[in-house]
């Protein structure tokens, strides 16, 4: 994005956007019932543009190319999209017995566009979450440089994966 | 004369001008700050033009209008430090500007603008993300939000705190506070996103590096503290020698075969993103000025950490210098000091000569001194 963001038509452009957007927000029922839930939607992109135009009035840092802001903003989107129907894909994911509970659909519509502003206005923050997943998983299966750090000369994953081979040839060696 | 005259009048009017900047945009500030103060007083009690609207709807409004309180308390706190700030920069118009920028007045409507919008904007996210937050610490849930028929949150065992309970002037407070200091609302909403994305947030700090000033080589012995640039929480590790993992305070081992240090700065909250160093690790250097004009003198000198190696003493005294350029002299091959004449630059304005030291079969890095072509007035100031 241009250096030329921090100009008065943007400021005025925010101005709006954000009086619009917090009548709107404010106005909307908790839980987010079904036919809402598009509305929702629509708020959550309005704020996670109130959060992108804010950073770009108001940052003097060097100026991201457009493409990063388009991208950052969708990959916000997808991610929120995610967050929402993820417990209705998995409804494991919901309260069980363990107590443990990830059901973002019973949050009140605040959080959600709060999250959505916030998106928005870290952006940077946000094309970093795709390659943080897969650090973790990569961590989780021990396939990182930490586990060099921390000295052992074999990854986890990889000395499990050993273990299974030796056993498979103990299994066939028997068999034969 | 003329051309101080006109010099002095531009100023004059720029001073003159940011002046009458600073005075409107005070004016403006008290309004803003006064037309916020009147809402506010208006919904939080019923002032006019609020008392004309029916009971019912008023309340009604008021309920699907609830941050509009937090907007207009954190407008106040704005305005008041915008105020704050102009009032301060004011008097500080007429002096020089100094280095540090301490008293330079921002003569920018933008800026004041921006920030005055910025503040409720922010505001609001944290009251709601803020409202939207309970914390039980040894308190059922039902006992903490008084749902259990016969409770309330002081019944229960514990600590309960629900933001959304608290009352409507505390809520306004903390809208105030998050106006007035700005910065800190930013700060806070950073550590909400950072608490939310941790691992995402440590990634998009990848930019941080081993600061600039570290050394490219050691003295064996020696100790130096290592940074990051900007400051990060890592942990510190070596391949050689001794590592505080906190504080990166390094001391070098006194092995002498050992000839270089792989020093890594791992990002703590995530630990895939290491940054590393190779440095150089030798029992002795040359020190001296590495800029010299062409035929000058100047001192060099060995400086090592090391008294002794194995039950041997060190003796920089046997130490033999050597230089890579035939025209260049040193006034003694072997000692701990020895003054190095720069060479005659033939037709190249600048030239790097090496000079080295070897002792008892170890040597030092190549010194690199920048010959240049001297500058008369240089050369006569020197004589």
């Amino acid at each position: 994005m241009s250096a030329s963001t921090r100009n008065w038509s943007n400021l005025i452009f925010l101005v709006l956007l954000f009086s619009a957007s917090l009548a709107l927000g404010s106005s909307f029922k908790d839980p987010p019932q079904t036919g809402g839930v598009v509305i929702l939607f629509i708020l959550c992109f309005i704020w996670m543009i109130v959060g992108a135009l804010l950073d770009l009035i108001s940052s003097s840092e060097q100026p991201e190319k457009a493409m990063q802001t388009y991208l950052g903003i969708l990959l916000g989107y997808g991610i929120l999209l995610l967050a929402w129907f993820l417990p209705g894909w998995f409804p494991g994911l919901k309260l069980n017995d363990y107590g443990f509970q990830f059901d973002l659909q019973k949050s009140p519509a605040v959080s959600w566009m709060a999250v959505a502003f916030i998106l928005g206005y870290y952006r940077s923050i946000t094309l970093m979450i795709p390659p943080a997943v897969w650090n973790q998983i990569k961590r989780s299966l021990g396939m990182n440089e930490a586990a060099d750090l921390k000295g052992n000369a074999k990854s986890r994953f990889l000395s499990y994966w050993d273990g299974f081979k030796s056993i498979l040839n103990d299994l066939l060696h028997l068999s034969s | 004369m003329h051309k101080e005259f006109e010099m002095t009048k531009t100023k004059k009017a720029t001073e003159g001008q940011q002046k009458t900047t600073a005075l409107v945009l005070f004016l403006a500030l008290v309004v803003v700050f006064g037309v916020s103060f009147y809402f506010l007083l208006a919904v939080q009690y019923q002032y006019p033009p609020w008392d004309k609207l029916d009971p019912a709807k008023a309340v009604d409004i008021l309920k699907t209008l609830a941050p509009l309180k937090w907007v207009l308390a954190s407008l106040i706190g704005a305005s008041l430090y915008l105020l704050g700030q102009i009032a301060n920069f004011y008097p500080k118009i007429n002096e020089k500007p100094d280095p540090d920028n301490q008293n330079d007045f921002v003569n920018s409507i933008y800026w004041y603008i921006s920030t005055l919008l910025r503040a409720p904007i922010l505001t609001v996210v944290i009251m709601w993300l803020l409202t939207n937050l309970t914390i039980n610490m040894g308190t059922p849930p039902e006992a903490a939000s008084g749902t259990t028929p016969g409770t309330s949150p002081s019944d229960a065992l514990g600590i309960a705190v629900n933001f959304a309970k608290f009352p409507d002037l505390v809520q306004i407070g903390i809208a105030f506070i998050l106006g007035f200091y700005a910065r800190v609302a930013r700060k806070q909403l950073d550590i909400i996103t950072q608490y939310l994305f941790t691992r995402a947030w440590a990634m998009a700090q990848m930019g941080f590096d081993l600061a600039a000033t570290s050394p490219e080589v050691l003295l064996l012995k020696e100790t130096y503290i290592f940074k990051t640039d900007p400051m990060m929480d890592v942990v510190w590790t070596a391949t050689t020698g001794t590592m505080e993992a906190d504080t990166g305070t390094y001391k070098a081992p006194e092995d002498t075969s050992v000839k270089n240090v792989i020093i890594r700065a791992q990002l703590r909250s995530e630990p895939s993103v290491t940054k590393f160093k190779d440095v150089k690790l030798r029992l002795f250097k040359i020190t001296g000025k590495a800029e010299a004009a062409e035929k000058e003198t100047i001192p060099l000198k060995l400086e090592t950490k090391l008294d002794k190696i194995g039950d041997v003493a060190v003796d920089l005294k046997d130490a033999t210098w050597s230089c890579d350029d035939k025209k260049a002299k040193l006034d003694k091959s072997k000692g701990i000091e020895v003054n190095f004449t720069a060479p005659e630059l033939a037709g190249a304005a600048e030239k790097t000569v090496k000079v080295t030291a070897t002792y008892n079969g170890n040597d030092t890095l190549p010194f690199e001194i920048k010959v240049k072509k001297e500058n008369e007035n240089y050369r006569a100031l020197r004589k």
